[in-house]
């Protein structure tokens, strides 16, 4: 055999029988085009180059609680004093931390704050607590009225110092939209912590704090960088 | 010349003749690989490359709740302003601006190519409690303007059959674009042009992240 009639691909051996084979010279590769950043992608039964490998996110944090409490008139909302934080609603004791009321990862946690001055026996979300990082505040509220035009308004703010997080958003009494989202973002500085609650800044006539459905409402904390 | 004496990159013809070529023996490949890497061309070759994770995902957050006056009278067609003093912008060469120069209100956003989840509220001023309107991401690219569905809704603060609603989408372009948030003209009524209040700064947000 002689070595001139070997051919990979597009590659011959020169004289000294070696054999210079590129990745394009594969049967299974066809890498034409590639530019810097490519990777190399298996499709089609195929390696062919992909566009880009870029860096992946994946959060350094989350937070989320929940109601799970089905029924129950509650208490009022006030614009002042101990009712004033938005809290979930659940019946079962405050140790419980199992996924079916929350989620936590990263260092992030759940509080509950008082209600009419008492602190709550039961699983009862008002709070999250957040360390080094920025975050997006999400919350899904809840408030029980028997008048359409009764309204209450919430508000993201730091707990400790009263800063305003985001912008407010208002829900009304009417039975199908007494359920409103809000936003926020905080900014939370290295060593130190801030916690974080959705405080009535308005209100309208009597909103109370008892659930309507399983699973209504959600206060969140999402680490974006 | 026999054919054992063939290689390629280190790789030599056994006693049946049979070459076991390994990534590593071809020409342009440079390849140490750590489990789950990547085979990435730069510079002329292809060398394994670990694929990195950041906790931190490219962001712009408008929306402070601040009690500012909107700055132009509410028209079908127009963009709507955010209020920041102090806009986050954490999207490497996207930039904010003020189509009519108001101080702190922005109704632009330059974006480089990519996708991004986009979420707005807006709160407008209407004439009447039966006043409306929808709006919904645009994004222009060399004079083209696209639309993003979903729209949200603003209505009246005393209209309580209408709360406020926001628009959501997954914006994908393809090159830089700039990114508003347009007051839809078809079903628009009784939106205030004169004696603006505080509702979008109270109320408004815009939120913007990079997710590819």
């Amino acid at each position: 055999m002689s070595h001139n009639k070997i051919k990979i691909g597009t590659a011959t051996p020169d004289s000294t029988g070696v054999i210079d084979v590129a990745l394009n010279d594969l049967s299974n590769v066809d890498v034409s085009g590639a530019s810097d950043g490519s990777a190399l992608r298996y499709v089609s039964a195929e390696w062919t180059h992909a566009p880009s490998v870029s860096a992946s996110y994946a959060t350094a944090g989350y937070a989320a609680g929940w109601s799970t409490y089905t029924s129950g008139s509650g208490n009022s909302y006030t614009a002042t004093g101990g009712l004033n934080s938005y809290r979930t609603h659940d019946a079962t004791n405050w140790e419980d931390t199992s996924e079916s009321v929350q989620i936590t990862f990263g260092g992030l946690d759940l509080d509950r704050g008082t209600e009419g001055g008492t602190i709550p026996s039961a699983t009862r979300f008002s709070r999250v607590i957040l360390d080094e990082g920025k975050y997006l505040l999400i919350a899904t509220t809840f408030a029980r009225s028997s008048t359409s035009s009764n309204w209450v308004e919430w508000q993201w703010r730091d707990l400790n110092t009263n800063a305003v997080l985001g912008p407010r958003w208002r829900q009304y009494g009417t039975a199908q939209k007494n359920i409103a989202q809000g936003f926020g973002y905080v900014e939370v500085s290295a060593g130190t912590t801030r916690t974080c609650d959705i405080r009535c800044v308005a209100i309208n006539g009597s909103m109370a704090d008892g659930p309507h459905n399983f699973q209504d409402d959600i206060i969140s904390a999402f680490q974006v960088g | 010349m026999s054919h054992n004496k063939t290689t390629i990159g280190t790789a030599t013809p056994d006693t049946t003749g049979a070459i076991a070529v390994a990534l590593n023996d071809l020409s342009d490949v440079n390849v140490s690989p750590s489990e789950n890497d990547y085979l990435v061309y730069a510079s002329g070759a292809w060398s394994a490359t670990t694929p990195t994770t950041s906790t931190s995902a490219e962001h712009i957050w408008l929306g402070e709740g601040a009690s500012q006056t909107y700055p132009e009278g509410w028209v079908g067609g127009n963009h709507v302003y955010f209020y920041a003093s102090s806009p986050v912008n954490a999207i490497s060469s996207a930039s904010l601006a003020s189509s009519d120069s108001f101080s702190n209100w922005y109704d632009e956003i330059s974006i480089p190519a990519g996708t991004y989840l986009a979420q707005a509220r807006a709160e407008g001023d209407f004439t009447s409690s039966a006043g409306v309107f929808r709006y919904r991401f645009t994004t222009e690219i060399s004079g083209t303007t696209t639309t993003h569905a979903a729209s949200g809704v603003s209505a009246d603060l005393g209209n309580t059959n209408q709360n406020p609603a926001q628009a959501q989408a997954l914006v994908k372009i393809a090159s830089a674009a700039t990114l508003r948030v347009e007051i839809i003209s078809a079903g628009a009524s009784n939106l205030a042009t004169t004696g603006m209040t505080t509702n979008q700064g109270l109320y408004g947000y815009l939120w913007l992240m990079k997710v590819g």
